[in-house]
């Protein structure tokens, strides 16, 4: 979905498309560091900050979808999925710092899949793609790990981004007719 | 060979050494021990009376959640079905079940491919010792909002068994359990009565 605008050398920055990965060399954790929710694999601290990355550009777009709901028909849900966020960055942060390795941090804006215009409909259009691409990562960490722990944190925030997806879906059936996702956060989904 | 030379008898009486003589505070010291040792209970060398022994057992592994959740599925998915015949009336309740009944085929034929691709028994024969056979009639209510409400606490105990399966199984398992988990979130977000 969102795709940082930022300096693409800057840490967290990625290729258009993808979620960002951490190119800091010391956004790797060494191999026996042992957090007290136990062990993070290496591939697992890359797949969280990839997460956290996508939770980031999840703040920042809801920021810019609010500015687009002139009547505040959506601000009640928009200002609920905004803290929700904030409450999964936060952890995924916590995680990371506690792996010893260097949360990425966000950006200073974000490239938009789509164009929002002065409608309510293209910005729950992107609300929907912020979710799917939250999903995604979260998904990609629970199969990187296997830390009871952090695939416990990553199914409760696929769940989460997948439950807030459907909601947008059912808000506005025009955008997509089908509100649920066999597989959330899947590759062909 | 006169008595002053070194080889003659010594009839002087050896004296023995002290410490080879069990005296009566030794003995006594030792019969005390001994009862202190049969007192508080512990290993008795003389006696013939076989040793209690402690043995820490491994615990069994974890379980592999598959084929329950795949015998779970198939009973949900035969559940959503006799519900679909049942709720034809109901425009709506069709509309929600037809949406959860492709989610969850969907989940079963990746269950069954999961067990194909990992063991030599076929999924159909696994699972349905536990599960309704195809073909067989689940018995749901004709009411609509009983069937809907049939549904939705059959995605919470999906959900539910999904989740924990997580835990104990592989990466590539942990992530199709999660997702279908998830996607039991959203069912129930459909389903729920508004």
């Amino acid at each position: 979905m969102t795709t940082p605008t930022a300096d693409p050398a800057a840490p967290g920055t990625t290729a258009a498309g993808t979620a960002p990965v951490a190119t800091d060399p010391a956004g790797s954790a060494p191999a026996d560091s042992a957090p007290a929710f136990g062990t993070v694999e290496p591939e697992a601290i890359a797949a969280l900050q990839q997460a956290l990355a996508a939770e980031h550009a999840a703040i920042w777009a809801y920021g810019f979808i609010g500015a687009f709901d002139k009547d505040q028909l959506d601000i009640s849900r928009v200002s609920t999925y905004t803290q929700q966020h904030i409450i999964s960055r936060d952890g995924t942060i916590d995680i990371v710092t506690g792996a010893g390795a260097v949360p990425v941090r966000t950006e200073v804006a974000y490239s938009l899949p789509i164009d929002v215009t002065d409608d309510l409909t293209t910005s729950r259009a992107l609300s929907i793609i912020i979710e799917g691409d939250c999903t995604n990562v979260w998904r990609f960490v629970i199969g990187c790990t296997d830390n009871a722990f952090l695939r416990d944190f990553a199914v409760s925030a696929l769940s989460d981004s997948a439950v807030r997806q459907t909601a947008w879906k059912l808000v506005d059936p025009a955008i997509t007719p089908n509100p649920v996702v066999a597989f959330p956060g899947a590759p062909a989904s | 060979m006169g008595l002053g030379s070194p080889n003659s008898w010594n009839d002087v009486g050896v004296q023995s050494p002290a410490s080879s003589r069990v005296g009566r505070r030794t003995f006594l010291t030792g019969l005390g021990g001994a009862a202190l040792v049969a007192v508080t209970g512990c290993t008795n060398p003389f006696s013939s009376a076989p040793t209690t022994r402690t043995v820490v057992s491994q615990a069994p592994p974890p379980v592999d959640p598959l084929m329950s959740l795949l015998a779970t599925t198939r009973l949900h998915v035969e559940r959503i079905n006799a519900g679909l015949v049942n709720i034809a009336a109901d425009p709506a309740g069709v509309v929600v079940l037809t949406l959860v009944q492709a989610d969850r085929a969907a989940h079963l034929a990746a269950l069954e491919a999961e067990v194909a691709r990992t063991t030599s028994t076929p999924a159909d024969s696994a699972a349905t010792s536990a599960a309704a056979q195809p073909g067989q009639t689940v018995s749901i209510s004709d009411d609509p909002a009983e069937i809907i409400a049939t549904v939705l606490g059959d995605c919470v105990t999906a959900q539910t068994q999904f989740r924990d399966g997580v835990q104990s199984t592989s990466r590539y398992r942990a992530a199709l359990f999660g997702s279908i988990s998830a996607c039991l979130a959203t069912h129930r977000l459909v389903l729920q009565p508004s």
